[in-house]
Order: C-alpha cells, then sequence, then structure tokens
C-alpha cells in the first residue's frame, strides 16, 4: 500500500499520510464489506480512492512535487530512475492501471475492480502506458539485466 | 513499430495461441514483446519504500483517537422520570464497582515504554545482532564480489534497504529510547539483516 500511495502520489510522507487515511477509513467503513471480494482489493480500493482524493486537492493547489530520487552511480539504477520518472510522467489513472499491474503484480480483472473500470479498459490503459514506457526504454543507452 | 495483431493480443481480441503462432514469424512482434518483458522486469525491481517507524504507531494512535471519538459521541438515553431511583441505584452501584476496580486493580504495566531492565535487555540483544553482523559482514561482503552480477545488485538494493530502516530507527530512537514500538522494528530490521548477511555468505561459499 505504501508502494503504491508513492508512486501515485510522489513524496513518501503523503504515501504515509494515505495509508493512515486509508486505514481510518477501512475502520469506519468495515461494515460496509462484502465477502463475495478479497479483503485485499477491497484495501486497495480504499487506499486508491484516497490517492485520488489527495491528487485532486493537489490539483486544486497547482502543486506536484514529486520527491528527487536517489541517484546511484550504477547504470541500472539511472534505467530505473528514468522508469520511476516515466510512471510519475504517466496521466492519473493509466499511471494507478500501470503500478497496479507491473510493480503491484496484480490480475487485470483485480485493477478493473479496485479501480472500478472494466477490464478492457484497464488493458487499453496498460497497453498505452507500456507503449509510452517503451519509447523511453528504446531510447536508453544501457542495456538492461535485472 | 507497431503490429495490429500485437494490438489485439494486448487488448484481449486475439487468442494467445493465435498470437503464439503469429509471433514465430512477425519479428516487429518478438522485438514489442521482449521490451514488454524489459518495462516489467524494470517495473518489478523498482525500489519499494521503506516505512517510517513512527507509521504504525501514528495509525494506532489514530485509530485509538477515533475509537475515543465513537464513545463520546454515543449517549446514553434514560427513560421516563419515574425511573429516577433506579437511576440513582445504577449510579450508586456503578460507583462502588468502578471504586473497588480502581483499589484493588493491578498496577498496569505500559505496554509501550519499555522499563529499565527491559531496556537494557533489549539493548542488549541489540548489541549481540551488531556484533554479529559486523562479523558476518567483514567475511560476507568481499564474497559478494563472487556472485553474478543480477544476484548482486539484488542483494546490494536489499542490504541498502535493511539499513535505511536500520537508521530510520535509530534517528527516531535517539528521541525516544523507552519505545518499545521501534525497538521492535529495529530488532527485527537487524535480524534480517543477520539473516540476509548469512544467506548471501552461504550463495558465495
Amino acid at each position: 500500500m505504501l508502494g503504491l500511495g508513492r508512486r501515485m502520489l510522489g513524496r513518501q510522507e503523503d504515501a504515509e499520510d494515505a495509508v493512515q487515511t486509508a486505514f481510518l477509513k477501512l475502520y469506519r467503513g468495515v461494515k460496509q464489506f462484502q465477502f463475495s471480494a478479497k479483503f485485499s482489493t477491497y484495501l486497495f480500493r480504499i487506499m486508491m480512492n484516497v490517492c485520488f482524493d489527495l491528487m485532486q486537492k493537489r490539483r486544486g493547489k497547482k502543486e506536484r512535487a514529486f520527491e528527487e530520487i536517489e541517484i546511484s552511480h550504477a547504470p541500472h539504477v539511472d534505467l530505473r530512475l528514468q522508469l520511476e520518472e516515466a510512471i510519475n510522467a504517466l496521466p492519473e489513472r493509466m499511471r494507478a492501471c500501470f503500478v497496479l499491474f507491473a510493480v503491484e503484480e496484480m490480475k487485470q480483472d483485480e485493477i478493473a475492480e479496485i479501480l472500478n473500470l472494466s477490464v478492457g479498459t484497464v488493458k487499453a490503459q496498460i497497453f498505452h502506458a507500456k507503449a509510452r514506457l517503451r519509447i523511453l526504454l528504446s531510447e536508453a543507452p544501457v542495456e538492461v539485466k535485472t | 513499430m507497431s503490429c495490429e495483431f500485437y494490438q489485439k493480443r494486448e487488448l484481449g481480441e486475439m487468442a494467445e495461441s493465435e498470437f503464439s503462432l503469429h509471433l514465430t514469424a512477425c519479428s516487429k512482434c518478438q522485438k514489442l514483446i521482449e521490451q514488454d518483458a524489459r518495462i516489467l522486469t524494470l517495473a518489478q525491481s523498482l525500489q519499494k519504500p521503506v516505512a517510517s517507524p513512527l507509521l504504525w504507531a501514528k495509525i494506532e494512535n489514530a485509530l485509538r483517537a477515533e475509537q475515543q471519538k465513537n464513545r463520546r459521541h454515543r449517549r446514553i438515553y434514560w427513560p421516563e422520570p419515574k425511573w429516577t431511583l433506579l437511576r440513582l441505584a445504577a449510579v450508586l452501584l456503578l460507583g462502588i464497582g468502578l471504586g473497588s476496580y480502581l483499589i484493588f486493580k493491578p498496577k498496569p504495566s505500559e505496554p509501550r515504554l519499555l522499563a529499565g531492565a527491559a531496556l537494557q535487555q533489549v539493548e542488549k540483544r541489540e548489541r549481540e545482532y551488531a556484533a554479529a553482523i559486523a562479523a558476518l559482514e567483514r567475511t560476507a561482503l568481499p564474497q559478494m564480489a563472487k556472485l553474478d552480477a543480477e544476484l548482486m545488485l539484488l542483494y546490494r538494493d536489499r542490504l541498502e534497504t535493511i539499513d535505511a530502516q536500520i537508521a530510520r530507527c535509530q534517528e527516531a530512537l535517539a528521541e525516544n529510547p523507552s519505545n518499545a514500538h521501534i525497538r521492535r522494528y529495529l530488532l527485527a530490521a537487524l535480524q534480517d539483516k543477520k539473516e540476509t548477511l548469512r544467506e548471501l555468505l552461504q550463495l558465495s561459499g
């Protein structure tokens, strides 16, 4: 959850605040949990809504500050850094789909449930995200072997 | 560079078996699949953020505050005024019960703060871990070079993450040395580091 928050909101403090808010919301609304869904999906859905709320507030303030990520000298880390930046630059919903799919390793139907989208939309969002990131990686000078 | 077959497959409009057949003959799709695999591998290797040691304590406090707020809002409705005598009796009983509980209750131990003796014991355990880690580091770190590059990077990342976690705990403990939560967190991190170094030693040996 913290990883998702960090990648959606960009700052560690914001991500931790989002996790705290998500747990409070979970506490307040746990009675609404329907046992037909997976609990982790329910929790991620709350977390995702908190992130979207925070991003909306931030948009109101015209604030968008992603933390500087520590740069290591190893070339593979530079590529990771570039990927982090490219993910941050994706539109919000596309970023959410990609992060849940590629970083959190969730299935597309789970993502659809978390984001309240159709599976087809999720597939399309991931497809477009990969297309954008592919441009970045094809321009990258170093071969990745991680 | 794009191929409509690739797009169809990605959007779920084409069966995987059909695409596999096409893939053997299409260099464009082969390249795209290869690049996708690179992106996913790289995305999965992105560093996981480390929670600050106070995060769980903060969440616990927020939940406790919420619980108390809920209790305050819960009102007691008394029935009719004719029940006044009964009300007085109930209050009296409650008073007596509460009074005897307060007089005879066992002294509670504060779970979140470590008392002197416990603190010394925990500090002793931390020193033991630190010594074991130092000894393991002397042997394991020079051996790291023997590992293949991928494994070496993985272990280096893991050790860096654990070190960051340890540093955060130590920073927090400098301000609040009796916080049992952070102590527990630090011990877990030290144990994790010890295990990681031991694992590293086994792999390189």
